[in-house]
């Protein structure tokens, strides 16, 4: 990737002689002139992305004080975040820093239950991984004995439980690991009322206004972002643009490796209750976790309130590519029957593919980047985006208003990729 | 998993009305193995819609239109592989042509997957309804739908019923009723028809089509049934069905009538899903509906993919039957005959101006109380759209899908896609864009199809 | 001659056979669509909405809006507007996953 700085001016203000906003996040009471035309606004934090994660951080900082304007080229959740099941997990994840990251994240979301309208459907339905080999069933019993160190929940259930809370699992399914701490939520409507919680505190939402460039000082340090609209300034740029953050992060001179990783759900008919928690096949957990960029497929199965089930997952690297794979589309659908073949005459009624944002080593891009003042990363989340939202959002606040972080980001930061990124 | 049938074709059909039959006919006259599929259980579509008894019983011919043509294409179709009940759930582009994957039947949803080099879309309209308070009563019925009933199985949709909406399928409708012995208390036209007189070219060459459109006029004159031109719907009243139906002016005057039907036409929406899943170029056509772009011989931007009839713009059968016929042609690499060029374009002409007379009103979206639905499927009614709007930042069809459900149920926003897009625009103050009823239009499964005959896909799949 | 039938001396119909209607035999004729025989029966409704209970019926009559949709020899869904009536068969109203 290159490391070549998109610097490119707003039209009205090449002519402008740089100005260094002093005192980073106490800018709200900056009073000097705008960077860009005059009227303009100048913000603490500009954000890229009103997708879950840019919604977050928007409240969050907006929270704390900082004048906030959220960006996005599309309207509001109109990338990733609305292609989602809105999963909240911990139980995918093996102990390390992404787990301290779900943990965290899992207590803010029970905080955010308390002030969201419960319109989000916040559900605390858990998960259960399951597996029909006795081998299989050795790895996740190891798996879940390493969790359980971890503040995880991890309870080895036989088929005789598994009958109890999933009576129409086939009976093929030996036995599993059920996460009581996996919840849900609906992603679409939780950004979309975080985003209406940062208005109400000031900030501002742009949509359908698409970053092109940075605005910089001659120290180097961002002072403003440059869309299709005008110059917005700004002493902070947030890059939360999922997918596209890798984009955004070039356009920003602080480049990441975020690359698209194409996933399709099929959406049932709505059903009676017939599935009761989110229900994946172990498979699973080692498909997250590989680099391969050919097509893996694993089931994972649950209703939402609106009485669909949902059933996905597949990963597979292709770039932008929007077609419609029907092959994939066939093994989810066998894959779902397989676990619950009580499925097999319930019709599909919608399907849909979304881009997960995938880095190398799986982890996300949390922090501020060394190679450019003022611009902090919020990307790279994978499929958890939804589930590690506000952990990101407390972080990348902290991490601008200059607290010590409640985790450590080292592992998040985007120095770990090296001057090669 | 069931077995799947599996066949392969030069040309599939999709969609056996006025056009898919004229384009199989013609295709299979050049030779072609063609396959002509519809999800009904006889060909003919919604505008010959039919009884299979009426094939040779004069005394149906009244309740048909251009009945002769019909049986014509009907005796030609003998070279043509016809699959009635077979209803088309994807088209998909391959690297040799397109793949159509169907259920057949509408109760044992067999998979059936057909390759064909070329695929022509004739999959029509549906009546377009514009909500309007107690539009969900049952009773209220799609004024095409209503008339496709009548045709096929001789039964009425009610004994007292009142028309609303706007164009000459009103006035079609209620002869077929009239005829039917049924009382008609009223059609509601919202446009003015008297200003086909602006437009006097219109109907040059299409005298066959003025004098039915004044025997329609006649019948209704006989029958002391009031024509109201510049009158709207604004509400059906009734608990658990529809009673009663009050009309408007824009101005306010009002009247009201006892009925135990009423039937809605506000023009059509054509059924584009199949279509727009391979991305061909479109346009916003006079009536404001999304269309395929064709050349003369009905070839979309997409190689190998044709489309004809309403898909293409709204124009009626006589122009579809045409569109059909150059398909045919096309696929025969024989040439069309100019006559039927200039035809077409009359036809197209005509149907300019019937866009630009027949007005929906479009103040639904004022009058449409909150409580009212506007998604049938998933009941989400007008004020859960408008608190999106404000609330939520929602500007386009696609959020007030993901906020509020609107458009995610069975039907997958075909009834109420187009309403949803004109409430947004209202609420937001933002211009609906095309381009996002393309996206909103692009409908993957375009039925809903069993879990059972997608995993088929898995297993059968090319071996790549 | 029951309600909702086209009245005079019109067309010719199919033969005629039996149905089951909610468990009680009717009269169907050739030709008829499923829906075409629950509205010579007088039904204008055949299902209620899983939300709100509201009563549906045949809409669009065309096969678009899925609102007729009825049970048919134990397959939910079926829409009635679409599906032929067959000799035997066994419809079922107020089925399908809306019922619950």
């Amino acid at each position: 990737m290159s490391l070549v700085l998109w610097l490119l001016p707003g039209p009205r203000s090449s002519h402008s002689t740089s100005y260094i906003c002093p005192g980073a996040w106490r800018a709200r009471t900056w009073q000097g002139p705008p960077v860009a035309s005059v009227g303009a606004p100048a913000y603490d934090v500009v954000v890229v992305g009103a997708g879950i994660v840019g919604a977050s951080c928007a409240h969050r900082l907006a929270e704390a004080g900082l004048s906030v304007c959220i960006v996005d080229r599309g309207p509001v959740v109109s990338g990733t975040t609305g292609a989602g099941e809105g999963n909240i997990l911990v139980s995918d994840k093996e102990p390390g820093p992404e787990l301290d990251l779900a943990l965290l994240s899992a207590r803010l979301w029970h905080e955010l239950a308390g002030t969201l309208p419960d319109a989000v459907e916040i559900d605390a339905k858990g998960g259960i991984i399951v597996t029909s080999s006795e081998a299989g069933l050795a790895v996740l019993v190891a798996a879940a004995e390493r969790q359980r160190g971890h503040g995880i929940v991890a309870d080895v259930v036989d088929r005789e439980q598994l009958a109890d809370l999933e009576p129409h699992l086939s009976p093929v399914v030996l036995g599993g690991v059920s996460y009581p701490q996996d919840m849900q939520v609906q992603p679409m409507l939780a950004a979309a009322h975080l985003l209406r919680a940062a208005r109400a505190l000031g900030a501002d939402v742009k949509p359908r206004t698409r970053m092109v460039g940075v605005e910089r000082a001659r120290d180097g340090a961002v002072r403003g972002v440059v869309t299709d609209a005008g110059t917005i300034a700004c002493r902070h740029l947030v890059n939360a643009a999922g997918t596209w953050g890798g984009e955004v992060a070039s356009l920003a001179g602080g480049p990441v490796p975020v690359l698209p990783r194409r996933g399709f759900i099929l959406v049932t008919e709505p059903l009676p209750p017939t599935v009761h928690h989110k229900v994946y096949g172990a498979d699973y957990v080692a498909n997250v976790a590989s680099d391969s960029a050919g097509l893996e497929t694993s089931p994972v199965v649950e209703s939402t309130r609106a009485g669909t089930v949902l059933i996905g997952a597949s990963r597979e690297r292709v770039g932008f590519d929007r077609t419609t794979s029907y092959d994939v589309l066939g093994r989810l659908a066998a894959q779902a029957i397989a676990l619950f073949p009580v499925l097999a005459g319930v019709r599909v009624q919608r399907t849909y593919g979304g881009f997960r944002p995938y880095c190398p080593d799986h982890l996300p891009v949390i922090g501020p980047d060394p190679r450019v003042d003022g611009l902090v990363h919020a990307c790279g989340h994978e499929g958890a985006g939804i589930g590690l939202a506000p952990a990101t959002a407390l972080l990348v606040t902290q991490a601008i208003t200059g607290e010590a972080t409640t985790i450590p980001i080292g592992a998040f930061s985007p120095s770990r990729f090296g001057e090669a990124a | 998993m069931g077995e799947v049938e599996r066949a392969t074709y030069d040309v599939v059909v999709i969609g056996a009305g006025p056009s898919g039959m004229a384009s199989a006919v013609e295709a299979a006259a050049g030779g072609l193995r063609v396959a002509l599929l519809d999800q009904f259980a006889r060909v003919g579509g919604s505008y010959w819609r039919h009884n299979p008894e009426h094939l040779d019983d004069l005394a149906a011919v009244p309740l048909h239109h251009d009945w002769a043509t019909f049986r014509r294409l009907r005796t030609r179709l003998q070279t043509v592989d016809v699959r009635t009940e077979h209803t088309v759930w994807a088209l998909e582009r391959r690297e040799l042509g397109f793949r159509v994957r169907a259920l057949r039947g509408e109760v044992e949803r067999a998979a059936v997957v057909l390759d064909a080099t070329s695929v022509v879309v004739a999959t029509g309209t549906h009546d377009r309804v514009e909500p309007f308070e107690g539009w969900t009563l049952p009773g209220v019925l799609g004024a095409g739908g209503a008339q496709a009933l009548l045709k096929g199985s001789l039964v009425a949709p009610g004994d007292r019923v009142a028309l609303g909406g706007t164009g000459p399928l009103l006035l079609v409708v209620a002869d077929g009723l009239l005829r039917s012995g049924v009382d008609v208390v009223a059609v509601a036209e919202s446009g003015h028809p008297t200003k086909y007189g602006l437009h006097p070219t219109a109907w040059s060459g299409l005298a066959s089509r003025s004098r039915e459109a004044a025997a329609y006029v006649a019948t209704l004159a006989q029958h002391r049934v009031p024509y109201l031109a510049g009158w709207g719907i604004r509400a059906a009243h009734g608990t658990d069905r529809v009673d009663g139906v009050t009309l408007a002016t824009r101005r306010g005057r009002t009247k009201s009538y006892d009925v135990d039907a009423l039937l809605v036409s506000h023009g059509f929406t054509p059924q584009l899903e199949l279509l727009l899943a391979l991305e061909p170029e479109t346009r916003v056509d006079g009536d404001g509906s999304v269309v395929v772009i064709v050349d003369d011989q009905q070839r979309t931007s997409v190689p190998g993919l044709l489309a004809t009839g309403e898909v293409t713009g709204v124009g009626g059968a006589s122009l579809a039957i045409l569109e059909g016929y150059a398909a045919g042609r096309a696929l025969t690499d024989r040439p069309v005959d100019p006559a039927v060029l200039r035809r077409i374009s009359v036809h197209r002409r005509f149907a300019r101006t019937m866009h630009a007379v027949h007005v929906a009103r479009g103040d639904w979206v004022r009058d449409l109380p909150d409580h009212e639905l506007v998604c049938r499927c998933e009941e989400v009614t007008a004020g859960e759209v408008r608190t999106a709007c404000r609330d939520l930042g929602v500007d386009d069809v696609r959020g007030a899908k993901l906020m509020t459900r609107a458009g995610m149920g069975l039907c997958q926003g075909r009834m109420c896609g187009r309403a949803v897009t004109d409430l947004v625009a209202e609420t937001s103050r933002r211009e609906p864009d095309v381009a996002d009823s393309v996206r909103a239009g692009a409908r993957l499964p375009a039925t809903p199809v069993p879990l059972s005959v997608l995993a088929t896909e898995d297993l059968t799949g090319d071996a790549t | 001659m029951s309600r909702g039938e086209a009245r005079g001396a019109g067309p010719r119909r199919g033969e005629s056979f039996g149905v089951s209607l909610d468990g009680a035999e009717v009269t169907a004729y050739d030709g008829d669509s499923v829906a075409a025989v629950l509205m010579r029966e007088g039904h204008v409704s055949w299902r209620l909405t899983r939300h709100g209970n509201r009563p549906r019926g045949l809409f669009c009559g065309i096969g678009a809006c899925q609102d007729c949709v009825v049970t048919v020899d134990g397959v939910d869904g079926v829409r009635a507007c679409v599906a032929p009536a067959t000799p035997g068969a066994e419809i079922r109203s107020n089925g399908g996953p809306s019922d619950g």
